[in-house]
């Protein structure tokens, strides 16, 4: 099996005695899709926070690619190939489509500090803006504010500005959540193509879109990683049954 | 009616720009000294208040302490000027415009580049109070200065020294500080479409994502910040030399109010809104004043009115941005 990418040694975390990682485990394997699976409150999101910098663990090790990026900050952790899609939508809402895409290119051209020529006029900056947006069928928007698209445009407009940089490691924290069962559909379509070329780590509560993507399966429960495996040894493992899929499986 | 203003707002700001190029010579066919006076303040204030637009209006970082980098610039002129004139500081001690001016523009980037990071760590109300503290800071450093007059301030017997132009001439001061004021307009209109002004503006709309995407948000604010400051002292250098006079009440936290006011009277964002605040504040303190000495009454409900109807409270669908 391919090396690990992404590497999470003993992490934890507490807020207010209250452990959100307790001394987690977890390897995301080069090329693989891992999901990322849990009741809500399991703290999933926690761990993604962590790993792409925003919360420090009080504990533990997180591993990229060999480097050690514990205590980077979250802009340095981009620039070594996390790109994260927020479990919330999160893009500069009062600029245009546009500019939003345009932001995305430049963060990896090394061009914020340019001071006098103008980033729209820029060919090379335009026009891998432009094919970002065609990627996701964004291009009728353009000139849009991104605050005023539809949810699931935002959605969409998002994970293209995460594809921007060529990230080595895509973390997608509910793509689906809040979209209808056509965008879901689309979503998945377009996650199924990203895959194929991508490190993915996804958090999901669509068990469908978890167990159609998913190469291997990690499960939370209150903090603490409970298994680890293949979709089949997930599904068929009695403790995950118990804790979370037997009760949740209306909720998905 | 906001759409009318949205579209005429071009318009006046060019008509403004018109008026202020030509004041000097309006002034002259007048022989109403005066109003020149009054467009030579205009001028400096709309610098200011531009420089305060990057990181306020560009930026959304709504600092309280703009007044302070006045003052920094003003003293860059007075204090040289002082010793030039009656001896001592011999390192300091100069009448060359260019040194002056440097010297403000020096001291205003320095300023910010030590205040900045701590103030950057805060968000919100807390970079309002931060910044509000800092600019307190010097208007009391200022006033302990006994040397340069403490609390009453200084008198700038001579103006900064300049090749080819003497400041003494209303009318060259004047056209001086105007071009100060399109070069700077001239810088902040490209830096907007340049990938530095979108990527501070970016951080504005949303720094999460910024951050999510590699840019380092706490340096390019601070970089707008350190460049705001040296613009700011650069129009308190030209405010010394027009009013011949420096004091530590320049640097008072009301004055970074006006500053303010400006930013948001004019839209907050908008190349040249800070001209149009200028304006604004500049007419309305003198005609007020001219009619009651409470002036500051209906001019304070005046700046409520305004930024309420800035932010949507009297259209018809409620609050909108």
């Amino acid at each position: 099996m391919n090396r690990p990418l992404l590497e999470l040694m003993d992490v934890h975390k507490a807020f207010d005695g209250l452990g959100v990682s307790v001394g987690v485990h977890m390897e995301v394997r080069l090329g693989e899709t891992h999901a990322l699976i849990g009741p809500n409150g399991a703290g999933k999101t926690s761990l993604i926070d962590q790993i792409c910098g925003e919360i420090v663990p009080d504990r533990g090790r997180i591993v990229l690619d060999g480097e050690d990026i514990t205590r980077l900050p979250v802009h340095r952790r981009a620039r070594l190939g996390l790109a994260r899609s927020y479990q919330i939508t999160s893009l500069m809402d009062a600029l245009s489509v546009f500019d939003n895409a345009l932001l995305a290119v430049m963060a990896h051209c090394g061009t914020p500090w340019r001071m006098f020529r103008s980033a729209r006029n820029d060919e090379r900056l335009r026009d891998a803006a432009i094919a970002v947006l065609a990627r996701v069928d964004l291009g009728d928007h353009v000139e849009h504010p991104a605050g005023e698209l539809s949810h699931g445009l935002r959605r969409q407009l998002e994970l293209a500005m995460t594809l921007a940089g060529h990230p080595r490691l895509l973390i997608l924290d509910e793509p689906m959540a809040g979209l209808g069962p056509r965008e879901s559909a689309r979503m998945v379509e377009l996650l199924q193509e990203l895959k194929e070329d991508h490190s993915i780590l996804l958090v999901e509560h669509d068990m469908d879109a978890v167990f159609t993507l998913a190469d291997r399966i990690s499960v939370l429960v209150a903090g603490r990683l409970i298994a680890t495996g293949t979709p089949q040894e997930v599904r068929s493992d009695r403790e995950v049954r118990r804790a979370y899929l037997g009760e949740d499986a209306d909720a998905a | 009616m906001s759409r009318i203003l949205r579209t005429l707002a071009p318009w006046l700001e060019g008509l403004l720009l018109v008026l202020l190029a030509a004041a000097p010579l309006l002034t002259a066919w007048t022989s109403q000294p005066f109003w020149l006076d009054l467009a030579t303040r205009l001028t400096i204030l709309a610098i200011a208040a531009a420089a305060l637009n990057l990181v306020l209006g560009i930026g959304g970082l709504v600092s309280f302490g703009h007044a302070a980098f006045l003052g920094i610039g003003a003293y860059a002129v007075g204090i040289p000027a002082w010793h030039a004139l009656y001896g001592g500081a011999e390192w300091i001690a100069s009448a060359n415009g260019f040194f002056h001016f440097a010297l403000a523009a020096g001291a205003g980037a320095l300023f910010a580049l030590f205040t900045g990071p701590l103030a950057l760590r805060t968000r919100g109300v807390h970079f309002i109070m931060i910044t509000m503290a800092f600019g307190q800071m010097v208007f009391y450093l200022l006033q302990s200065l006994e040397t340069y007059g403490g609390d009453d301030g200084l008198t700038i017997d001579t103006r900064s020294e300049f090749p080819l132009a003497n400041l003494d001439d209303p009318a060259q001061l004047h056209w001086l500080a105007f071009a100060t004021l399109l070069a700077v307009l001239l810088l902040i209109w490209r830096m907007r479409e340049a990938p530095f002004g979108l990527a501070l503006a970016g951080a504005r709309t949303g720094e999460r994502r910024m951050r999510a995407l590699g840019y380092d948000v706490t340096r390019i604010r601070l970089a707008a910040y350190v460049l705001s400051g040296a613009l700011t002292a650069i129009a308190g250098a030209w405010l010394a030399n027009h009013a011949a006079f420096v004091s530590p009440s320049m640097t008072d936290w009301t004055r970074s109010g006006e500053l303010m006011f400006m930013v948001i009277l004019g839209g907050a964002g908008r190349l040249l809104g800070p001209l149009t605040g200028a304006a604004a504040f500049v007419l309305l303190e003198e005609v007020l004043s001219s009619m009651t000495t409470y002036w500051h009454l209906p001019f304070g409900l005046l700046l409520i009115l305004a930024a309420l109807w800035q932010a949507g409270v009297f259209s018809k669908e409620g609050s909108s941005t």
